[in-house]
């Protein structure tokens, strides 16, 4: 199955994907200069927004 | 110069020399080991004009920025996971003052990183999504059961109505059992898993599956295998799986209870 290749291939990690285990998960330890949350909830959120946009259009041609 | 800490490991395991590493979100910056008892924290000097508080605040809003350091980011810790059987990631930009602080950390948190170490040991994480396109699996339903698309009147048209309805009925139901089953599969096969919200659409898709799962790296095969099996049986039908893998286990850290005082 072509498609399930080209899926689970790490090139086609997307952004999104990347951000919501490195911002969202692995809050595991408080450094001395941490952004704080409030800023990396708002970082994040904006970005998704931004992103889905993106692939909405990447998908338009279709 | 600032210390920027990327993940954990055994000490006694942890590799070294970093010649042949990814060069990290501070490239130039050296990587090094900070370690208290067992535990290893990998590390990198980071300049604050990049990594300071004022300085991050405004760069982690500059999306190039981000990409960069992010992705950067995961190839560290990618790279030190593809050598060790054990790793805890650590959020990205948790920066320290000293390595001393780190250390400090390490020594506190001792307790819950062993633990850790132990669960996540020898696996990986995946992601899985499933997409559903609801519409077009009802206008296949209806197609296959002969569903007059003709606009008829009175009787006719209320039992077309009907008909419709409770097709739409069993559409949905399929579609559960199927994510359900999906699911069930997969958690056979997996140590942990976590489902996240179903957020987020593409164009007439809605997300019907949203789950991380950590499952042993030496049954890699056959998790692969079950998933060619329903994408194979879902091809053409509406449903459409979403895999990424294999992570670090990023999505199964135990987030730390309470907050190291800062001294901001």
């Amino acid at each position: 199955m072509s498609q399930m290749n080209e899926v689970i291939t790490n090139e086609h990690m997307t952004l999104l994907e990347l951000l919501d285990r490195l911002l969202n998960k692995g809050v595991m330890i408080w450094g001395d200069l941490v952004i704080s949350v409030a800023d990396i909830d708002l970082v994040y959120l904006r970005l998704q927004l931004l992103l889905a946009a993106v692939e909405t259009l990447r998908g338009e041609p279709k | 110069m600032a210390c920027y800490l990327y993940a954990l490991c055994y000490k006694d395991t942890a590799p070294a020399p970093f010649s042949s590493w990814p060069r990290g979100v501070s490239p130039g910056g050296e990587l090094s080991y900070v370690c208290f008892g067992p535990i290893a924290g990998l590390v990198q000097e980071v300049n604050l004009s990049e990594f300071g508080t004022e300085a991050l605040a405004q760069n982690i809003q500059r999306i190039e920025w981000l990409e960069e350091k992010v992705r950067a980011h995961d190839e560290v810790v990618r790279h030190l996971f593809s050598e060790v059987d054990a790793v805890v990631p650590v959020r990205f930009c948790t920066i320290f003052r000293t390595e001393e602080r780190v250390k400090e950390l390490l020594r506190k948190q001792a307790e819950m990183i062993l633990a850790d170490f132990n669960r996540l040991r020898a696996a990986a994480e995946w992601g899985v999504k499933v997409y559903v396109n609801e519409k077009q699996s009802l206008q296949a339903a209806e197609h296959a059961c002969e569903v007059s698309q003709e606009a008829g009147s009175g009787i006719q048209y209320l039992r077309r109505k009907q008909q419709q309805e409770k097709l739409a009925r069993q559409v949905k139901e399929w579609i559960r059992g199927e994510v359900n089953d999906c699911h069930q599969s997969l958690v056979k096969l997996s140590r942990e898993y976590r489902v996240n919200p179903c957020e987020g659409s593409k164009l007439d898709e809605r997300m019907a599956l949203n789950s991380v799962y950590l499952v042993d790296r030496t049954r890699k095969g056959e998790w692969l295998a079950e998933l060619e099996r329903f994408s194979g049986r879902w091809s053409g039908r509406s449903l459409r799986l979403e895999v990424s893998g294999p992570w670090p286990p990023y999505s199964f850290v135990t987030p730390a209870m309470e907050r190291d005082e800062p001294d901001e």
